[in-house]
């Protein structure tokens, strides 16, 4: 692995450039940050990433070695020094003891060799078995130079990884670069710090999760306090529900609500509009007061209305919508008036395809199961040069994408989307582009439109709701950070 | 059975399903498993039965059955149906292979072709504005021209991997590169921001129909 000296990512072998941040990978040795991993150059004293000291402040006291007397042995003189670490075995930790493997470059030796507890003399020394040996990852070191360097370890306690046995797989552990300095070669303070605090991590007991945390005081306000935030969304939605009338009484109309308007207003009776169902229930609660207004004013407009979906619940859900809202509206019938082709498979061929369905014979309609010819609603309907206007009722950005690539760039045809509140702010660029002519925009885009029509209906109904509980989440916000500021200028002091 | 579930017996059965979920509240529990396991599964049994129904059997199987001679063509989508069937067990998937890669072939296709004409394209066009207050629109034309110029290129730039950090250094463009990152950064989080409130804006649209639905259709309240 090659280390980034920016962000310290490990990149495969072989790469210029690091994955995650684009820097040029360093080919020349480097030393490398013993918090950080990265990579920095040979003279530094701290780490450029995140300023970990590289070097230490002086020259700690003499101390004896495991091994035997103090001094006998030199970082230079190990079994390493003699060649170049090999790439892919680069250590995290190494610091001085990286930049002594370079050839070249010679370590200078702050402190003879000293055991990883900075001691020894009173701790236990044991031989790593043959067993644990085994668990090791394969690595180049010669085999005989490494032994004579590795078979000691001073061991904190005769209870080692117990703390950690239910946590982290001791075959990950073993499988760590096998580097002698960090067993045998010159330790740092801050080298001793890490190892003491990761020799009390392992060495502790494991504690059971039913024992950390007690429930308390603390808990029991913290579960008031989460059902007081469910109950003020209720009552914030359940109140105005039960009090009925409208609130806000009235909307600012958006230029993108209008020019919907405007566009469905520019049909003249009797033109062909092709209205896509794209949703399923998740969604149904937001775009089915879209479709009953806007079926309703195309309606008015005397426009024959062709119904399909993309979506395998997008047929029993439209013809909910057509009964409710269409059926006998404006003396409106099925088949005359319009007609509901169901649920069309395959997704951007099947949009493309809408078009020459209407000159298979093959075609059954999703009400009644008769042939498409049969139905007034499609006389003189031959494909997409008789469509005057596409609208689509769309759950998720796919969907309106499929129509605007598969149907409006490549025939021409005008389109227009009423789409969930959730994928507003990926179909407006289509909107600003041109491509989309008019956007309704969740629950508040179909409460504009009933005001546009100056029929009040379902949406204006639940705009009330709506607002009181944004209203509610809004004061809950501002209380939230209000208390962290409060509770963090307290401590402060 | 479809007027039964329309009736007073139906409100009562989607009544409890809801009241299940909401039970989530309380934490994870049995019901509330139930209620997600049932959706799923009511889910998946609907898209199946759509398929069938409204797919294979009157748009494949009957005309092939009924009238054979003028339907041959038919065949052929059979065929390669059939042939994905062979993808059940890996010593046979490579006998469907054949249809994986029509199905993608023509996907891709159609998705690429749409993408770059449709999209890629006209986006483009849509992001060349004019930074003249009279072609604008007056300064808040300006303004909102100039809000897009900057967004789009800051997140280009910080999606923009290759650059040569240290080569920038060194030619003291470092800052250059932080000013369209920050920028880009800000851009990001602030549409991931737009992103996270309309969907609260949805799922709150959803909470007030089983609203309406509990206090209205099942309490009789409304």
């Amino acid at each position: 692995m090659i280390y980034c000296a920016e962000c310290g990512t490990a990149n495969r072998e072989g790469s210029h450039f690091c994955n995650h941040c684009g820097a040029r990978l360093q080919a020349e040795p480097g030393r490398p940050c013993p918090m950080c991993s990265s990579l920095n150059d040979l003279q530094a004293e701290a780490c450029a990433r995140c300023g970990a000291r590289l070097v230490p402040l002086e020259a700690p006291p003499l101390m004896p070695s495991a091994e035997g007397t103090p001094g006998e042995a030199k970082p230079s003189e190990g079994p390493v020094a003699e060649g170049p670490a090999p790439e892919g075995e680069r250590p995290r930790g190494g610091g001085l003891e990286e930049a002594s493997l370079e050839p070249g470059v010679e370590p200078t030796p702050l402190r003879p060799e000293a055991s990883l507890e900075g001691g020894g003399s009173t701790q236990e020394e044991i031989t790593i078995s043959q067993e644990i040996e085994s668990e090791r990852a394969p690595e180049r070191h010669e085999p005989s130079r490494r032994a004579t360097r590795m078979p000691t370890l001073t061991a904190p306690s005769p209870e080692l990884l117990t703390g950690i046995a239910q946590s982290i797989s001791p075959g990950a552990i073993f499988a760590l670069p096998h580097t002698p300095t960090a067993l045998g070669g010159p330790s740092s303070p801050w080298g001793e710090e890490q190892a003491a605090t990761f020799q009390g991590v392992i060495a502790a007991q494991p504690i059971l999760k039913e024992e950390v945390a007690p429930a308390g005081p603390g808990d029991l306000a913290t579960s008031v306090l989460r059902w007081l935030l469910y109950l003020l969304i209720a009552v914030s939605i359940g109140v105005p529900l039960l009090a009925g009338g409208r609130f806000p009484p009235q909307l600012s109309i958006t230029s993108a609500t209008r020019a919907f308007f405007n566009a469905l207003e520019d049909i003249a009776p009797g033109q062909v509009v092709l209205v896509a169902h794209d949703y399923d229930l998740g969604t149904f609660a937001e775009l089915s007061p879209q479709a009953a207004t806007i079926l309703q004013h195309l309606a008015e407009r005397g426009a024959r209305l062709i119904n399909v979906s993309l979506t395998p619940q997008g047929p029993a859900l439209a013809e909910r919508v057509l009964a409710e809202s269409l059926e006998g509206y404006r003396g409106y019938h099925y088949g005359v008036d319009y007609l509901q082709l169901g649920y069309l498979s395959g997704e951007d061929i099947a949009a493309r395809a809408v078009g020459e369905l209407f000159l298979d014979p093959r075609r059954l309609d999703y009400r009644e199961g008769r042939p498409l010819g049969e139905f007034a609603a499609l006389h003189d309907v031959g494909g997409w040069k008789d469509i005057d206007l596409v609208v689509v009722l769309a759950a998720d950005p796919a969907a309106l994408r499929r129509w605007v690539e598969q149907v409006q760039g490549p025939y021409g045809r005008t389109l227009v989307a009423g789409v969930s509140a959730q994928v507003d702010p990926l179909a407006r660029p289509y909107y600003r582009s041109g491509q989309v002519r008019g956007l309704l925009s969740g629950l508040v885009g179909a409460a504009e439109y009933e005001q546009l029509r100056a029929r009040p209906a379902e949406a204006s109904t639940m705009l009330g709701p709506l607002s009181l509980a944004h209203v509610a989440i809004v004061l809950l916000v501002l209380l939230a950070n209000l208390e962290v500021l409060l509770a963090r200028a307290l401590r402060r002091p | 059975m479809e007027q039964w579930l329309s009736g007073p017996a139906g409100t009562w059965v989607a009544a409890t399903l809801t009241l299940m979920v909401f039970s989530f509240l309380l934490g994870d529990n049995p019901l509330y498993r139930l209620a997600e396991h049932l959706l799923l599964g009511a889910t998946v049994a609907y898209a199946v039965v759509v398929a069938v129904q409204q797919v294979l059997i009157p748009r494949l199987l009957d005309p092939l059955a009924r009238d054979p001679s003028n339907n041959w063509v038919l065949s052929v989508p059979l065929m390669l149906g059939l042939l994905l069937l062979s993808k059940v067990r890996a010593s046979t998937a490579w006998v469907g292979n054949s249809a994986v890669a029509f199905i993608l072939g023509v996907g891709v296709a159609l998705a690429i072709g749409g993408a770059l004409s449709s999209s890629l394209v006209p986006q483009v066009q849509a992001s060349l504005l004019s930074l003249s207050p009279e072609e604008a629109g007056g300064n808040v034309g300006l303004l909102r021209n100039l809000t897009l110029l900057l967004g789009t290129v800051g997140s280009l730039a910080y999606f923009y991997f290759t650059v040569d950090g240290r080569r920038l250094a060194l030619r003291g463009r470092a800052a250059l590169r932080n000013f369209w990152w920050a920028i880009g950064r800000w851009a990001i989080m602030i549409t991931l921001g737009a992103l996270f409130a309309n969907g609260l804006v949805s799922r709150l649209t959803l909470l007030i129909d089983r609203f309406q639905f509990l206090l209205g259709d099942w309490l009789q309240l409304l």
